[in-house]
């Protein structure tokens, strides 16, 4: 019966999805493939087709005719709000130059996307300001700037630049240079093809893609505008006759206002995960570089159907038979169930990728940011080492402990949350490397022993969590009060029990006494961890004598709870 | 004077490190990138003798950019700088060419003293990373002895002077030691040798890492081919 039961469950998390209606046919879009939770399906252009499978992932494969002026976009009905673009970026580039005119630096500034208020024509949509800042290199003399249009291969869009400004600040401080760079006089201004003072495009492999336009006003302004309707090829204006002088040391920052829309042509894959029931429509669109639309769509209907309806009513059917029960009360209650179990693998897949962008999002703002405060801290530290008895110094220490400790707990969540890391190999790897981190800042020396061929084990992102933590908090309580000169670190596992063993040959402790003197406040919160995952804690010690704590959990099989 | 190029694509911390460098009296940072494809067009023409290059870039990874430009700067050191504590992310880093890693926060003192030290052959080696290499060479000699002819020749008559593919017997002791947790020092007093021969087999078995992943880049590109 339980058997039974289990493979019933397994199925009704299917979900039936159908392909049907009749894609309108638009010559120059194709749909190379159609996958479903890794299934490949053909795509006829004509006559609806039907899928089962799991609706977890969707993934459609498509491209448009490389050719100048067109784009391709695309769009789901159903979960788009709009049309979107495959990723793609022109970019302002400063260059450091030394006084050989040797590059002895460069910065990147990408711009993606479409800025709010485009009305395709560059010079009608609205302008959004921005700011960004370097320090100058060593050994620069001058910099250069560039707007390239050269980003991802089939790449093409629109880009207008107005009000550029760098600004040199000195680092003193005390003065800053302004240089204002619009293309203001030059020849034949007044038409698309002229040639700005200052400004020269000749260096992209398409020049007429840097043009000239004209912002409306009483005073017409002429801005620079990068209008790539080429796939292969990309235009430049580039800084020339200009010199911006720089020295080490300065901040330099360039302001400019922006309008553009920038997506590409060619082959893209788009991908959708976590469909619920209902209907959708799949939509790959031409349009202009500047994203005005041509008519020339192609729709791909598709259904979502809830899964298996007749299989359940098969199955709650059968149970009831068997049971002898009939009570419509229990039909509702176990459909519900079901419904809620299977909107749980649903979510599986998107969960997974959730992980990963929590990964990367606190890796990439918290952890970069904690770091620069980690490290000016320890540099004002350093610089207060002239003032002695200065309670500021302590302060500031603090502040660097602070920043420290968040750094690493940051790092620690980044482990835990990322999926790829949910075997017994890598925590053997991490585990590793973050103690010998720690312990390399202390007088103590560290032993391991954990076997060269672990076996494969997958543990979930929760236990190896606790786990870690439980070590970290263990060698904590080793560097504050063991004084001991040794930790041995031991990790093994068979029969899906990880066994973990943290000992030292410190002082060691009476264990009645504990907590009592506000030492080892930590073992009750690593038994609670221990408990959490549903393992246990050994702690002996005595006084003299040492400390060793044991750590066993069961880990079982898919634990990390996604196939 | 010690050259530094910088390749890290957080403003502040790049920021940072160059007003860490543009203190200290025997440094100095000649080149800044935010991102990996201008610095690996860059930096062989630079030639700075150190780099310091983040592992997560925007548009190739650092791992990638090290691949790239460590053939063409054998006398540049490169470190790597990661926020994120991934032994197995560090571990492919230095078997593409680099030759050290700080995990940040870094603090400025230790930046410095990472940069010396290294400029003056120190190389160190955690106690994960001596457990990776330890695998590498394990499938590099059995994929090795292997194919080819039916009868294998046994990894014992590889000669570990003329094979890149595997560690010497010293050498295989060194590592052993550094995944037991051993440091350099102790190392040197377990096998009456002293702390530079110590480094100076690191430093070998480095080489040979770099030698050995660079053929399997190879290997890998021509079977695409």
């Amino acid at each position: 019966m339980l058997t039974s039961c289990s493979v019933i469950m397994r199925r009704a998390f299917l979900a039936l999805l159908v392909l049907s209606g009749r894609a309108t046919a638009v010559e120059e879009i194709q749909i190379h493939q159609i996958e479903i939770d890794g299934s490949d399906y053909a795509v006829p252009l004509e006559g609806p087709i039907t899928v089962v499978a799991m609706a977890g992932r969707l993934r459609l494969d498509f491209s448009g005719p490389v050719l100048d002026g067109i784009r391709l976009r695309y769009r789901l009905e159903g979960v788009d709000k709009s049309w979107q673009d495959p990723p793609n970026f022109m970019r302002i580039q400063i260059q450091f130059m030394d006084e050989r005119k040797d590059i002895v630096g460069s910065i990147d500034f990408p711009i993606r996307g479409e800025t709010p208020g485009w009305r395709q024509a560059v010079e009608l949509s609205d302008f959004v300001p921005r700011r960004e800042s370097m320090l100058v290199p060593a050994m620069s003399r001058s910099a250069s700037l560039s707007i390239l249009s050269h980003g991802h291969d089939d790449g093409v869009g629109v880009l207008g630049l107005d009000r550029i400004r760098f600004l040199v600040t000195p680092a003193d401080g005390k003065t800053t240079k302004e240089y204002p760079l619009d293309a203001t006089s030059g020849e034949k201004m007044d038409q698309r093809q002229g040639s700005p003072r200052f400004w020269y495009k000749g260096f992209g492999n398409r020049a007429e893609i840097a043009e000239l336009r004209h912002r409306p006003g009483p005073q017409p302004r002429p801005i620079l505008v990068l209008n790539d309707i080429d796939p292969q090829r990309y235009g430049n204006w580039t800084l020339i006759n200009q010199p911006l002088p720089v020295a080490e040391g300065d901040m330099v920052t360039l302001t400019w206002d922006e309008a553009h829309s920038i997506g590409r042509s060619g082959r893209h894959i788009a991908e959708y995960t976590g469909l619920k029931p209902g209907n959708y429509a799949f939509k790959a669109e031409l349009c202009a570089v500047d994203g005005t639309p041509t008519g020339r769509v192609i729709t791909i209907p598709l259904v979502v159907v809830p899964p298996l309806h007749q299989r359940w009513y098969f199955w709650i059917g059968a149970l009831t038979i068997a049971a002898g029960l009939g009570a419509w009360a229990g039909h509702a209650f176990k459909r519900r169930r079901l419904m809620q179990r299977l909107a749980e693998l649903e979510r599986v897949h998107a969960l997974e990728r959730e992980r990963e962008r929590i990964a990367r999002d606190l890796h990439d703002n918290i952890g970069a940011g904690l770091t620069e405060i980690a490290m000016l801290s320890d540099w004002v530290y350093d610089d207060l080492e002239a003032y002695q008895g200065d309670d500021t110094k302590g302060r500031v220490e603090r502040i660097r402990q602070s920043a420290m400790e968040l750094a690493r707990s940051v790092d620690e969540i980044v482990w835990a949350i990322n999926p790829a890391n949910d075997d017994l190999k890598r925590f053997a790897n991490y585990l590793m490397q973050a103690s010998s981190q720690f312990l390399g800042a202390t007088t103590i020396r560290v032993r391991y022993q954990i076997p060269q061929d672990l076996p494969p084990l997958p543990i979930s992102g929760k236990i190896r969590h606790n786990l870690f933590l439980v070590v970290r908090e263990a060698l904590n309580n080793t560097v504050k009060y063991a004084q001991a000169s040794l930790v041995r670190i031991e990790l093994d596992a068979a029969d899906q029990i990880i066994r973990l063993v943290v000992e030292d040959d410190g002082v060691g402790f009476a264990v009645a006494h504990t907590g009592s003197d506000g030492t080892h406040e930590g073992l009750s919160s690593m038994e609670q961890r221990m408990t959490d995952i549903g393992g246990v804690l050994h702690l002996v010690t005595l006084p003299g004598r040492g400390t060793r704590i044991e750590l066993q959990v069961h880990v079982p099989p898919g634990s990390q709870g996604h196939p | 004077m010690i050259t530094v190029a910088v390749v890290e694509d957080d403003a502040r911390i790049r920021r940072t490190v160059q007003e860490v460098l543009a203190k200290a009296k025997d440094c100095r940072c000649v080149a800044a990138f935010s991102n990996g494809s201008t610095a690996a067009e860059e930096l062989p023409a630079l030639k700075p003798d150190v780099i310091l290059m983040d592992i997560n870039l925007p548009d190739i990874s650092g791992v990638e950019c090290v691949a790239q430009i460590s053939p063409q700067l054998p006398k540049s050191e490169i470190i790597m700088l990661t926020v994120f504590q991934d032994p197995d992310t560090i571990f492919q880093a230095l078997a593409a060419g680099a030759h050290g890693y700080l995990v940040k926060p870094v603090m400025p003192s230790k930046l410095l003293e990472a940069i010396r030290e290294i400029r003056n052959g120190g190389v160190p080696m955690s106690p994960s990373i001596a457990r990776n290499v330890i695998d590498y060479f394990r499938r590099a000699g059995s994929a090795q002895a292997a194919p080819e002819s039916a009868v294998a020749t046994p990894l014992s008559e590889v000669d570990p002077e003329k094979n890149d593919s595997v560690l010497g017997p010293r050498e295989q002791q060194v590592v052993e030691a550094l995944v037991e947790g051993y440091s350099y020092k102790e190392i040197a007093g377990k096998l009456d040798i002293s702390i530079w021969t110590v480094a100076t087999y690191v430093r070998r078995i480095y080489e040979k890492l770099h030698v050995c992943s660079r053929r399997e880049i190879i290997a890998k590109v021509s079977i695409k081919k």
